[in-house]
C-alpha cells in the first residue's frame, strides 16, 4: 500500500477508470486525449496567465554531495521492493493525481519555466501540457502493460508472459524541456514499478524540485523518488557508474550520451546485471522545400521550427534545403519574415525569442556564427535588444541565416543549439533527400511539397525518427507523435509512445506443464 | 425555437410572408433565360461532382497549378495527382494523360487554360484597367462593388507596406474613375444615409506582419497605426472601408480595432460578422453598444462564415470548444436571428447612431426572411443592402436588382497565384451538394425545400402534408 500522509481523493474512481481501460489488451491502443494548450486569443485566459506568472520567484537549489547520493540509492533500493509489490492501479492512481495537481497550477508552473529556462508564453504553456500528458498517458500504458499475456493455447501447457520492474532508474535530464522531459522519463520508470533518482540539469533545478514535490504530494513515496541536484561531472558520473543503478534514462548532448553509454556498459565485479541505457541525443534536422511548396506555409514553418525557443530544441530545424528554382525568392521572404520576430524578455507576451540558457551556449553560438560567415553568406544577423539583458539575466543571440552552405561545411553537420539556420541549395528533390540524409543524426525532418510522389518518396527515403510533411517539425505531442530518432540521435523506444515503458521492465515467461497422469484440467474450449 | 425580437409577431403570418417573398424571387429566377445561369459546365468540374476522391485530387492540383512553370510540369503533376489509389479516373482523362508527347503537352495546356478561365469567373482581372471596365459594366447593370485584394499572406513589414500602398492607390484610382459614372439612385441613396461608390474590403492580417492576440494591446496599436492612413484617405475621398472577418482567433482583434476606429475616424465604416459563431450575438451587441454610445452609423455585413471546416478542425486538434455551430440548419437559424437583431438597430433618422444591415448570402430563404422582417418593421427597400460574390448566383442577382434592391458584389482582385486559395473555396462551394446555390441553380430541389424554415425542422413535413 502507498504510505503517505496525503488525503487520497478519487483513488477509487481513478482506479476503476484505470481498470476499465486495462481490461482488454488490444493492438488498437486506447484513445488518448491531450491536455489543451491555452487559447491566448481569449482575454480571460490571457489575464489569468499573466497574473499567475508575474509573481513567480526562482529559488536557489542546493547541490547534494556524493554521500547524499549514496544514501538516496540505499534508501531507494530498500523501498523499491515495496513499490514493485504495490498494485499497478495504485501507482497509476498516484500519477493521475499528480496530473490533476499540475493541471490545477499549470499557469504558475509555466511561469517557473518562463523564468528559469527563458521560454516564451506559448512554449512554456505547451510544455506544461506535455508534462500532464506524460503522466496521464504512461499511467494508462502501465496498466495495459501489466496484464499478463497468455501465449499460445496448446493442450497440456500454460504459457504466460509478464513484465517486472528493472530496479533503480537514474534519470539524467536536460534544461531545454526542464519539466516535460525529466517528468516523462521519471514517470515511465515509476509507473512500471521502479525507483528513481532524478538528476536535473544544472541550469534548471528549481522546476525539477517542483515536479518532485508534486509527485510526492500525489502519493509517490519519498524514498521511491529522489531529487539529486548537482554537477554532471560529479553527481551525474557517480550515478552512471554506481553498480546498484539498473537503468539510465538520459536526454542531452551527443558527447555526454556517448560517454554515458561507454561507462554504463563497463560492468563492475559487484554488479549482477547489465545496465540499460536509454538515450535521446540530438539532431541536425532539415526541412526540404521544393518548387511546388505553398511558400506562405513553408516560410512560417521553417522560421518557427528554426527559431522557436531560440533554436534550443533537439527537434529544431537547423538546415533548410531549398530547390534551386525557388531558392532566392524563398530566402528573401524568409529573411524578411524572420525580421518581424521579437527578441526579448519572455515574460512579455509579445516576445517570440527569449535568451539562450547561459554564457557557454552563447559562446558556442558565436563560434558557429563566425564559422558561418567564413563558410557561407550571411543573409540575416539579427541583433538582440540590449534592454532585455538585465531583465532576463541571460545572454541573447538573435536569429542568423546563412546561405551558400555546402554538405561538407560545419554548419551543415554540427548541432549548434542556437538560432542559426543553414540554407543549402539542391538541384533536384532527389538531391535534397540525399543531402538531408547525409548527417549522423536521424531525429526530425520535414518536407514542404504539393507533389504527391514527393510526399511518398520522402516517407520512404528521408531517414528520420519523426518526419513532418507540410507542417513545422517541432512540438511533438504525446501519443500523437511519439518522439525519438536513431543513427547518432539516440537509442531506445519513442518517448510518448506505446512501447516506451517496456524499456524500464524485465520481460518474463513461465511455461507450466498442466498434464498429470495423462489428463489435463478441463478448459471450456476443449 | 424562441424568437427574440423586439416586435412580437404572429409567427405563422410572418412565415407565410417569407414564403411569399421567396416564391416570388424563385419564380423570377426560373423565368430568367437559362443562358444567365453559369453552372460549371466544364467537364473536369462535372466529373468532380460525382467522385469525391477525384475532386480532392483535382482541387489540390488546381491549388498547386500556379507554381508550375511549363506544360511538362503541368502534365507531370496532373498525372501524379490523378494516378493515385482511391481516384476513379474518367476514361477520357486517363487516355489523354497516357497519350504521346505532343498530345500530352497539348492536354496539359488545355487543362491550364480551363482552370484559368474558371478562375477568371471568380477573380476579377489583376490589371487596374481591366478591372475598371468590369466595375463600370456592373455599375451600369445596377450592381455596386466591394473590392477584396487577394494576395499572399503578409509575412513581413515590407509585404505589409506593399498592401497598405495598394489600398491607398486603389482609393485614389477608384475615386477618380467613379466620379464620372452616371448617378444610380438604387445604389447610392440608402435609408437615412448615403452609400459611397467606392467600397473596399480589407483584412487585418494584411495590415501588419504579425497579427497575434497573445500581445493584444500592442497588436491593436500596431494595427491602428497601419490602417490610419487608409482611413484618413478614405474619409477625404468619401470611400467606404469594410473590415473583413477571418478566423475566430483574430475575431476579437478585428472587432476591437473596428470599434476603436469608428470612434476616432469619420470614414464610411462597415464590418463583417459571421453567423456561424456561437459568440455572434454577443459580438453584434457589442457593436450596437458602440454605435449607441458614440452616436455612430455603420454597416454590419452579416455572413454565414467561410472558414467552417478550418474552425472545426483547428478546435478539434487543440481540444478547444468548437466556436461554430456544427449543423448547417443552426447556422441558417442564427443568421435569421442576427439579421433581425441588426435590422432592429436601423437608424430612424439621418445622423442617428445605429447599424445598417448588409446581408451577404446567396440563399433565397435567408434573403426573403430579412425582406419580410423589414416589412414588419416598416422599413423601406433601401434600408438593406444585399451582397453576393462575384461570378456566382447570376439569376438571383438579376432578380433582386429588378426588384429595386441595392446589390453589392464582393470582387476579389489579384494575381492567380495568391488567388488560388480563394478559387478552391469557390470551387468547393460550387460543387458541394450542401450548397443552397447549387441546389437552387440546378433545380435539384423543390421550392418548398429551398425555402424551408431553419427554425422548425418539422415545417418541411407539415408542408408536405399540407393540402391547401
Amino acid at each position: 500500500m502507498i504510505r503517505n500522509n496525503e488525503k487520497q481523493p478519487l483513488v477509487e474512481d481513478k482506479s476503476h477508470e484505470a481498470e476499465a481501460v486495462g481490461s482488454t489488451r488490444s493492438n488498437t491502443h486506447f484513445e488518448f486525449i491531450n491536455e489543451s494548450i491555452r487559447d491566448f486569443s481569449d482575454e480571460k485566459q490571457r489575464q489569468q496567465f499573466k497574473k499567475s506568472i508575474t509573481s513567480i520567484k526562482i529559488q536557489n537549489t542546493k547541490h547534494i554531495d556524493t554521500q547524499d547520493l549514496d544514501s538516496y540509492i540505499t534508501r531507494a533500493k530498500k523501498a523499491q521492493q515495496h513499490w514493485q509489490a504495490t498494485a499497478v492501479y495504485q501507482r497509476s492512481a498516484a500519477l493521475l493525481r499528480a496530473a490533476d495537481n499540475i493541471t490545477t497550477h499549470r499557469d504558475a508552473i509555466a511561469g517557473v519555466i518562463i523564468r528559469e529556462a527563458g521560454k516564451t508564453w506559448r512554449e512554456a504553456d505547451a510544455e506544461v501540457c506535455e508534462a500532464i500528458d506524460f503522466l496521464r498517458y504512461y499511467a494508462r500504458c502501465a496498466i495495459e502493460l501489466s496484464i499478463p499475456e497468455i501465449l499460445n493455447d496448446y493442450p497440456g501447457e500454460f504459457n504466460e508472459h509478464w513484465i517486472e520492474p528493472r530496479g533503480i532508474v537514474a534519470v539524467i535530464a536536460p534544461w531545454n524541456f526542464p519539466l516535460a522531459i525529466p517528468l516523462g522519463m521519471t514517470v515511465a520508470a515509476l509507473a512500471t514499478g521502479n525507483a528513481v533518482i532524478l538528476k536535473p540539469a544544472e541550469q534548471t533545478p528549481y522546476i525539477a524540485k517542483m515536479l518532485v514535490e508534486k509527485l510526492h504530494q500525489s502519493g509517490i513515496p519519498k524514498d521511491i523518488l529522489h531529487l539529486a541536484p548537482g554537477l554532471g561531472e560529479t553527481i551525474g558520473a557517480q550515478l552512471v557508474s554506481d553498480s546498484r543503478i539498473s537503468t539510465i534514462a538520459f536526454t542531452g548532448s551527443r558527447q555526454v550520451g556517448l560517454n554515458i553509454i561507454k561507462t554504463a556498459y563497463d560492468t563492475k565485479p559487484d554488479q549482477h546485471f547489465i545496465k540499460r541505457v536509454i538515450c535521446e541525443m540530438g539532431g541536425k534536422n532539415a526541412i526540404i522545400v521544393d518548387d511546388s511548396a505553398d511558400l506562405d506555409q513553408a516560410i512560417v514553418g521553417v522560421r518557427d521550427s528554426a527559431f522557436g525557443f531560440a533554436g534550443q530544441k533537439c527537434s529544431a530545424c537547423s538546415r533548410c534545403i531549398v530547390l534551386e528554382s525557388i531558392h532566392d525568392s524563398f530566402v528573401d521572404r524568409l529573411v524578411a519574415a524572420t525580421k518581424t520576430l521579437e527578441v526579448g524578455d519572455p515574460i512579455n507576451p509579445g516576445t517570440d525569442i527569449g535568451p539562450l540558457i547561459d554564457q557557454e551556449a552563447e559562446h558556442k553560438a558565436q563560434c558557429y556564427i563566425n564559422i558561418g560567415h567564413a563558410e557561407g553568406h550571411c543573409a540575416l544577423a539579427m541583433s538582440s535588444p540590449l534592454s532585455a539583458e538585465p531583465h532576463a539575466n541571460r545572454p541573447f543571440v538573435g536569429p542568423h541565416i546563412f546561405t551558400g552552405i555546402q554538405q561538407h561545411h560545419s554548419l551543415a553537420n554540427d548541432e549548434i543549439f542556437a538560432p542559426v539556420l543553414a540554407v543549402i541549395k539542391a538541384k533536384t528533390f532527389d538531391e535534397a533527400i540525399h543531402i538531408a540524409n547525409a548527417t549522423d543524426y536521424k531525429l526530425t525532418g520535414g518536407v514542404y511539397t504539393r507533389k504527391p510522389s514527393h510526399l511518398t518518396k520522402a516517407k520512404r527515403e528521408f531517414n528520420v525518427g519523426n518526419l513532418y510533411l507540410n507542417r513545422n517539425i517541432t512540438g511533438a505531442l504525446v501519443a500523437r507523435q511519439p518522439f525519438g530518432g536513431f543513427g547518432l540521435s539516440g537509442i531506445g523506444e519513442k518517448a510518448g509512445g506505446v512501447h516506451y515503458l517496456r524499456q524500464f521492465t524485465v520481460p518474463r515467461v513461465c511455461s507450466e506443464n498442466t498434464m498429470r497422469r495423462g489428463f489435463v484440467p478441463e478448459t471450456f474450449d476443449m | 425555437m424562441l424568437r427574440q425580437t423586439q416586435v412580437s409577431l404572429p409567427v405563422n403570418n410572418f412565415e407565410n410572408r417569407i414564403q411569399e417573398i421567396g416564391a416570388d424571387l424563385l419564380e423570377d429566377m426560373h423565368s430568367l433565360s437559362s443562358n444567365q445561369k453559369e453552372p460549371l459546365t466544364d467537364k473536369l468540374m462535372s466529373w468532380s461532382m460525382n467522385d469525391n476522391g477525384f475532386k480532392t485530387q483535382l482541387f489540390r492540383f488546381v491549388d498547386t497549378l500556379p507554381a508550375l512553370k511549363n506544360s511538362k510540369l503541368v502534365h507531370d503533376y496532373l498525372k501524379d495527382y490523378l494516378f493515385q489509389p482511391d481516384v476513379n479516373l474518367p476514361a477520357g482523362i486517363s487516355t489523354a494523360l497516357k497519350a504521346g508527347r505532343f498530345a500530352r503537352s497539348a492536354f496539359a495546356m488545355t487543362v491550364k487554360l480551363q482552370v484559368e478561365s474558371i478562375a477568371k469567373r471568380f477573380i476579377a482581372a489583376s490589371k487596374p484597367n481591366d478591372l475598371l471596365s468590369i466595375l463600370h459594366g456592373q455599375w451600369q447593370n445596377g450592381i455596386a462593388f466591394s473590392i477584396d485584394l487577394l494576395g499572399e499572406e503578409c509575412l513581413s513589414d515590407d509585404e505589409a507596406s506593399e498592401y497598405q500602398n495598394k489600398y491607398l492607390e486603389l482609393i485614389q484610382l477608384l475615386s477618380q474613375e467613379t466620379c464620372s459614372w452616371q448617378a444610380m439612385t438604387q445604389l447610392e441613396v440608402g435609408y437615412n444615409h448615403h452609400e459611397p461608390r467606392v467600397n473596399l474590403s480589407l483584412k487585418i492580417s494584411s495590415l501588419i506582419a504579425k497579427v497575434d492576440s497573445i500581445n493584444f494591446d500592442y497588436t491593436l496599436n500596431s494595427l491602428e497605426q497601419a490602417i490610419k492612413p487608409i482611413l484618413i484617405s478614405a474619409e477625404q475621398n468619401n470611400v467606404f472601408i469594410n473590415f473583413d472577418i477571418e478566423s475566430y482567433a483574430l475575431k476579437n482583434l478585428t472587432i476591437k480595432l473596428f470599434e476603436r476606429c469608428v470612434t476616432k475616424y469619420q470614414f464610411h465604416a462597415g464590418i463583417a460578422i459571421q453567423a456561424y459563431l456561437h459568440s455572434v450575438e454577443h459580438d453584434i451587441q457589442s457593436l450596437i453598444n458602440t454605435a449607441a454610445k458614440y452616436n455612430r452609423q455603420f454597416t454590419i455585413r452579416l455572413v454565414k462564415g467561410a472558414y467552417w471546416d478550418y474552425e472545426v478542425i483547428n478546435a478539434k486538434q487543440r481540444g478547444w470548444p468548437i466556436p461554430v455551430y456544427t449543423k448547417k440548419v443552426e447556422v441558417d437559424a442564427s443568421f435569421e436571428r442576427m439579421a433581425e437583431k441588426i435590422l432592429n438597430q436601423t437608424p430612424k433618422a439621418v445622423g442617428q447612431g445605429g447599424a445598417f444591415l448588409a446581408l451577404g448570402s446567396h440563399n433565397v430563404r435567408s434573403i426573403s426572411h430579412a425582406l419580410a422582417y423589414m416589412k414588419e418593421l416598416g422599413l423601406p427597400k433601401n434600408a438593406i443592402e444585399l451582397q453576393m460574390l462575384y461570378g456566382m448566383a447570376g439569376t438571383l442577382k438579376t432578380a433582386v436588382v429588378n426588384k429595386g434592391l441595392r446589390l453589392r458584389e464582393y470582387i476579389p482582385v489579384g494575381e492567380l497565384l495568391p488567388g488560388m486559395a480563394y478559387l478552391v473555396r469557390r470551387l468547393l462551394e460550387n460543387t458541394s451538394n450542401e450548397s443552397w446555390l447549387h441546389a437552387g441553380e440546378s433545380q435539384s430541389r423543390s421550392d418548398q425545400e429551398l425555402l424551408a424554415s431553419p427554425h422548425q425542422h418539422s415545417l418541411l413535413d407539415e408542408a408536405n402534408h399540407d393540402t391547401k
